[in-house]
């Protein structure tokens, strides 16, 4: 435990009440956050997430393209014990052999026990380029034979649904972060403008928030969407799309932030921070905005979830990213069919992992805002 | 002794399992349905060749309750004159009238039903015409003069007298009138002079050519000919009081009605299709248009269709036809397996191992129709491509036959069509009477061979590579072929394309797979920036062949599969614009115009076919992936007369109307 | 109170003008014009159109003008109650939307009202019970709604509706009462088809409300007043809906201003995969085919709802809460 300036406290030196007047805000807000389990639990969640994506081509066994024979494979079985009984320390798979139904054609699997390929860990196997700089060849696992594992089955292409839904999560997960920190730049100056300075400028940017509030979200995001051009190249494509899913966004901020901002600048620390001459920005800056940050990351917390919905909206309706680029809205996209559902329904796992991460988004919210307001 | 038998034993043996073998192969291999074998021009005809006779004429019943109650004249009044009646031999036997066909309504299926019937009509795979609205069509020997014959008495759908006035009407008041035809049609422009229209009497019309144009007969068999592509023949005695010569206030009515004018408010409600939103405009044909909303179409049956069965019942048999419309493709395929569809043409492969799976419970059956498209997609390199250095690539012909041969068909076939597709270079179906196999399936180019692709690819300098392996150009940056694609829901375009770019990059070839929407597509590749152009192929068939201006469809593809619009600027203006092409391009043209003054079935018809075919064929100016691919086709149990399996089905066969649509019947 | 009325009025207004041009350019954005994409279209369903079609077309549909003029031109018309036609339909705007208004806004309004009538109890019981299991398994699910995508929720439904109950998928109405005349039986298949887009629609929203209503009663319940009223010996439930329940509806109100705007959103997707008749399919088709003044129709439609709406709740919650007024006309 430290103090500004002063001698450190050992524990037990003070009782727990004098220490929760004694902590700092930030310590404060630790203790409360701890208390929300839920929020704790979706922090770790994120985090794997998150750094499955970083090193999405570590984690996948096969290239997001990668085709195999095995088309519309159910998710293989992993197996530890072969038919005799005897344990394996190596996990394997069996080889899979492919039929088509005489009179449906409904592919089946089953499994040939002759063939055993056992799963590697961190083995050497196709190239890839971490963040386009380095290339390697290491992944966290995989067979030496290419011979799976598939994780999540395979599409009808027979490509590896778990490498692409790790590859897809790149962008769908990206696009959260870099959406919100566009809302947060747009919706921190044009909230901090109307808050601080008022008057006429408030009253504009107030009646411009509430234009945008009162959009429906989707059909603006469609109309925007398709004018995008389809001939721009992926990265491209991914930033209009970012910028269009901020668009809308920003304006919760900017509430947040304005409201905050009218009801702190009366306040005597701002008096006579300007009464020392300090500029309007450095005040803004230095002095209004920490006072609040934790509302503000609350709201950023819960706009990213809303992005990344918005972002398989878009992919779904064939606006947002395209093909061959993957996102788990593309992969949504693909599994939206009929014949999914009734015959092929594993390619529906990606799904799950936008419901999870949307729920850790909230999850976190909500913790953060319980733990934002320490002093209630 | 007993081993001789035993053996001569199993030796039968053996060979009756095989025989029992082919017997089910047989059996699904139907041959392909044959429409002449079931029409007769007139019941004259019918009459002696049968030698049947038919006594008297019934209707549906829902006509009888309005005859009954005086709102409809009876049904000899009704159909054309006895001798000139048009008769349909049931293809299974004689239906029972009643019910409503329930379908999804795709655009092309809302245009089938809501255009007129034609003049002639086409068998299935277009090889043949047949009388429809015309009893007879004469051609003089030098193929410059057409006889039309009607069928006396036919009347529009509200009962008026179809007459060729409604053909001049078509011909003086709407072509030749500029303010409603500013540019006037090239297909009526044989020689490059207007056809000459001469009314014979009110059901006899002649045409003169300035050439020879023996095409004339399947022109007017082309189903999409009476709507879209400009009528042949309009209602008259319904529009003239929209036409400014025959009601000299047409301006202000078109006025009353939100138009500035005349022309405008008159093309309103001259449009059968698309979004033709005049429900009373009379029309040609088995159906009529009852209902008309965003959510669904239903179209009654017609009570002055000109055809009858061979007991003389009118024909159809079926009430009414309602097709529903839905934005998701899905939907479709959930009423399928729901069984609320009666017929589907849209079902996709993809889904067929759900549509066998709920065939019980749904109560339909699946069954196999052929593509009609020789290949899924074909695609075209630009050969007027704004880069020199791209364009210098695109016209080598061993850059064309590397890129070809790069691309494993046999793979595409089974990853995508469950190998029930057959690679096929881009050409005439193989149905043509002229057609040679190895233009397509026995193409030498087109087996897969990726070192002979390398070979060439180096060979004609692209051989060096860059630091990831892709094939530079000659002035040293990297070779990209950028595809871009529009959805047209008629091949699955989306895989067949992702495939490709891995066969090309295989090879050293940087591609990029893009899909746009339509509409940017057409602008696109009018504005000639596209690498490639990708579409499905279709008009294959030789009747479409035949009656397509078809230097227009490769080189100026009607706007989608634009190789040289430069060239055919060239040739069309006579210089003025566009660059001018190689000389054989230019002899590629006039084998064309002059293919087109010979008759079917004569030599040099023959001949200069294959001379066209032939030159396509080895340059290579479109690559065909993977055709004539099984097509699932969905039909209710109940649903008689519809002989479809193992047939052709696509626009070039007019969907199902070749396939007599007009008497299927409920089996109740 | 009516001069704040009027000038929410006047805000209504200009709103909707601006995004009348947002609107415009939005949808002349992408390149081409109808025209190519009829062209399009004409071309996929049957080869190639002749010329004396296309420049009739052109002559027709005035393709030619510049942008602000065919702008003005447009807002003229609409102001005579004309808001164009549609290319591809071939039938005033106006129409089209007269014919999908009712369901677009019979559906939002049954949606609203399961949201509301699902979050009140749910966040009134979550409030009581903070932290507790029943509290974790409510937010739980609430967000569950939140999270899954809405097209796939809705396919899904429909898909376990159809092979578990034998309902006809999709749609308003099954196939024999489709165009049949209104009767009992087609108002009952009516309501059969309702509950799903209700309930993909409405699960997202009904998520945020919950949370409104939790934080909104807690907030209340911490107060002075609560905690005397318990200390007089009050029962809990009387207590409870004599005034924290009724204060913490107040700002429930509000919420209609984000709550519609959602819904109509969600509207949009889910229609498409449910194949439901309204304005967000319509939208749909249009953006696609650069229908241009039936994307603007909706569009403008679409926010002037919500718009609309808002405006509405905003004078409802002024009308039952003086404080609010007070604070707002400062």
């Amino acid at each position: 435990m430290k103090k500004k300036g002063g001698a450190k406290i050992k524990k037990g030196e003070i009782s727990a009440e004098e220490e929760f007047y004694v902590a700092s805000q930030w310590q404060l807000m630790w203790r409360k956050f701890k208390k929300h389990k839920l929020a704790i639990d979706a922090c770790i969640v994120l985090v794997i997430l998150y750094l499955i994506a970083i090193f999405a081509g570590f984690f996948a066994p096969y290239d997001m393209l990668k085709r195999t024979l095995y088309r519309d494979c159910p998710p293989q079985r992993i197996h530890f014990f072969d038919e005799e009984g005897r344990f394996h320390l190596l996990p394997f798979v069996y080889k899979m052999e492919r039929e088509l139904d005489p009179v449906t054609w409904r592919p089946s699997f089953t499994e040939d026990k002759t063939k055993k390929y056992p799963i590697y860990f961190l083995i050497h196997g196709s190239k890839y380029k971490l963040w386009k700089l380095f290339e390697t060849d290491i992944h966290l696992f995989g067979t030496k034979e290419s011979e799976g594992p598939f994780l999540f089955g395979t599409d009808k292409m027979g490509r590896d649904l778990f490498s692409r839904t790790v590859y897809a999560s790149r962008i769908s997960l990206s696009i959260g972060l870099v959406g919100v920190a566009i809302s947060f730049v747009l919706g921190s100056i044009l909230g901090g403008i109307s808050g601080y300075y008022g008057g006429a400028a408030d009253m504009i940017i107030q009646r411009v928030i509430e234009i945008f509030i009162s959009m429906p979200q989707i059909p603006l995001w469609m109309a925007l969407a398709s004018a995008v051009p389809p001939h721009w190249p992926v990265i491209k494509t991914y930033f209009a799309i970012t910028v269009i899913l901020s668009f809308l966004g920003w304006t919760g901020l900017a509430r947040v932030v304005r409201g905050k901002l009218i009801s702190l600048r009366e306040e005597d620390f701002i008096m006579a921070a300007k009464i020392a001459g300090t500029t309007d920005g450095r005040i803004i800056v230095r002095h209004l905005l920490p006072s609040f940050l934790s509302y503000l990351m609350v709201n950023l917390t819960l706009s990213i979830p809303w992005m990344i919905l918005g972002e398989t909206a878009l992919s779904f309706l064939g606006l947002g990213i395209r093909p061959p680029a993957v996102s788990w809205g593309t992969l949504l996209k693909d599994a939206q069919q009929v014949s999914v559902i009734a015959l092929y329904p594993w390619l529906l796992i990606p799904g799950i992992f936008v419901i999870i991460t949307v729920l850790s988004f909230n999850f976190l919210g909500d913790g953060l805002r319980d733990a934002a307001d320490p002093y209630k | 002794m007993i081993r001789k038998l035993i053996l001569t034993g199993v030796l039968f043996l053996s060979v009756a399992v095989c025989l029992l073998g082919l017997i089910p192969a047989l059996a699904q291999e139907k041959s392909q349905f044959r429409t002449e074998d079931y029409l007769y021009s007139t019941l004259e005809e019918y009459e002696s060749v049968t030698g049947k006779k038919i006594t008297r004429f019934t209707e549906a019943p829902m006509f009888r309750t309005m005859v009954a109650a005086g709102e409809l004249p009876p049904v000899e009044e009704r159909l054309p004159k006895r001798e000139d009646i048009l008769v349909i031999k049931p293809v299974e036997q004689v239906g029972e009238y009643g019910g409503m066909l329930r379908k999804m309504g795709t655009a092309k299926q809302e245009e089938l039903h809501t255009l007129n019937s034609p003049i002639l009509r086409q068998n299935v795979d277009f090889t043949k015409v047949m009388p429809d609205l015309a009893k007879k069509v004469e051609l003089s020997k030098d193929y410059k003069t057409f006889t039309i014959y009607l069928r006396k008495g036919l009347r529009w759908s509200d009962g008026y007298p179809f007459t060729v006035d409604d053909i001049l009407f078509w011909w003086e008041d709407e072509i030749l009138n500029d303010d409603l035809s500013p540019v006037k049609p090239k297909a009526w422009m044989p020689g490059g002079e207007l056809a000459n229209f001469e009314k014979v009497d009110d059901y006899t019309l002649r045409i003169h050519f300035a050439v020879p144009s023996p095409n004339l007969r399947m022109k007017l068999a082309r189903f999409w000919q009476t709507g879209s592509q400009g009528n042949f023949f309009d209602p008259k005695h319904y529009l003239k009081k929209w036409h400014i010569k025959y009601n000299p206030e047409a301006d202000k009515l078109a006025k009353e009605e939100g138009y500035e004018h005349w022309w405008e408010t008159f093309n309103f409600h001259k449009t059968y299709w698309p979004g033709g939103k005049d429900i009373n405009l009379p029309k040609m044909g088995p159906y009529k248009r009852e209902r008309v909303t965003t959510t669904e179409l239903v179209f009654v049956r017609n009570p002055y269709y000109h055809a009858v069965d061979t007991e003389g019942n009118q024909l159809p048999y079926i009430d009414r036809i309602i097709e529903y419309l839905a934005p998701d493709p899905e939907i479709t395929t959930m009423k399928i397996i729901a069984g609320e569809l009666d017929f589907s043409i849209d079902a996709s492969l993809k889904d067929y191992p759900l549509y066998k799976e709920n065939e019980e419970r749904g109560g339909y059956r699946t069954i196999l129709m052929e593509d009609a498209l020789p290949t899924g997609i074909a695609m075209g390199f630009n050969q007027n491509h704004p880069d020199s250095v791209k364009r210098k690539v695109f016209q080598d012909l061993k850059f064309r036959r590397a890129m070809s041969l790069a691309i494993n068909r046999e793979d595409m076939n089974e990853v995508v069509f469950f190998g029930m597709g057959k690679p096929m270079q881009a050409t005439a179906h193989p149905s043509a009477s002229f057609y040679k196999p190895e233009w397509g399936e026995a193409h030498p180019y087109l087996r897969y061979d990726p070192e002979e692709a390398n070979r060439l690819l180096d060979e004609i300098g692209l051989n060096k590579r860059d630091s990831e392996d892709y094939r530079l150009r000659p002035d040293e940056k990297r070779l990209t072929i950028f595809i871009q694609y529009a959805y047209t829901g008629d091949a699955p375009e989306a895989a067949m394309l992702e495939l490709v770019k891995e066969y090309w990059e295989a090879v050293g070839v940087k591609t990029e797979v893009k899909m746009v929407e339509y509409g940017y597509y057409f602008a696109y590749v009018a504005g000639m920036e596209q690498d490639i152009n990708i579409w499905p192929l279709d008009a294959t068939l030789e009747g479409q062949l035949y009656t397509w201006p078809l230097h227009k469809f490769l080189f100026n593809g009607g706007g989608v599969m634009v190789i040289g619009l430069k060239w055919h600027q060239w040739i069309v203006t006579e210089g003025e614009t566009g660059e001018e092409p190689p000389e054989e391009v230019k002899q590629w043209y006039e084998w064309i115009d002059e293919w087109l003054t010979h008759a079917p079935g004569t030599p040099k018809y023959i001949e200069f076919a294959q001379k066209i075919f032939d030159w396509y064929a080895e340059n290579l100016w479109e690559m065909g992936l993977v055709g004539m691919a099984k097509k699932p086709v969905i039909l209710n149990k109940k649903l008689k007369n519809a002989q479809l399996e193992g047939g052709l089905l696509g626009w070039d066969t007019a969907y199902q109307s070749s396939y007599l649509m007009e008497q299927w019947y409920f089996e109740k | 109170m009516w001069a704040y009325t009027i000038r929410r009025l006047i805000y209504m207004v200009v709103v909707i003008w601006v995004i009348s041009i947002l609107a415009f350019i939005i949808i002349e954005l992408p390149p081409g014009d109808y025209l190519t994409s009829y062209i399009a279209q004409l071309q996929s369903q049957g080869g190639a159109i002749n010329e004396a079609q296309i420049a009739a077309l052109k002559k027709q549909y005035g393709l030619g003008l510049p942008a602000y003029l065919r702008y003005f031109k447009w807002m003229q018309n609409m102001f005579r109650g004309n808001f164009g036609r549609s290319f591809k339909w071939n039938e005033p705007v106006l129409d089209l939307l007269a014919e999908r208004l009712p369901l677009t806004v019979l559906i939002s309004l049954f949606t609203m009202i399961f949201t509301y009538t699902a979050a009140i109890p749910i966040g009134i019981y979550s409030a009581l019970r903070q932290y507790s299991i029943q509290d974790y398994v409510f937010t739980t699910v609430g967000f569950i709604g939140l999270a899954v995508p809405n097209f796939l929720l809705a396919l899904l439904l429909m898909f376990f509706f159809f092979r578990y109950l034998g309902w006809s998928p999709g749609g308003l109405f099954s196939s024999q009462y489709q165009i049949a005349p209104w009767n009992f039986a087609k108002f009952a298949d009516l309501l059969k088809h309702l509950p799903i887009p209700i309930i993909v629609i409405g699960t997202g929203a009904t998520a945020g409300l919950i949370r409104v209503m939790r934080g909104c009663l807690l907030d209340e319940l911490r107060k002075q007043y609560v905690i005397t009223a318990r200390a007089k010996g009050l029962k809990e439930r009387t207590l409870l809906f004599k005034y924290p329940v009724r204060m913490a509806l107040n700002p429930m109100i509000s919420t209609i201003g984000w709550i519609l705007p959602a819904i109509v959103s969600g509207e949009t997707i889910t229609a498409i995969v449910l194949n439901l008749p309204t304005t967000g399919v319509l939208l749909y088709g249009a953006l696609m085919t650069q229908d241009t003044y039936l994307a603007g129709g909706v569009i403008l439609f679409l926010t002037a709802l919500t718009v609309i709406g808002t405006f509405i709740s905003d004078i409802l919650l002024v009308w039952i809460d003086p404080r609010i007024q007070y604070e707002r006309s400062r």
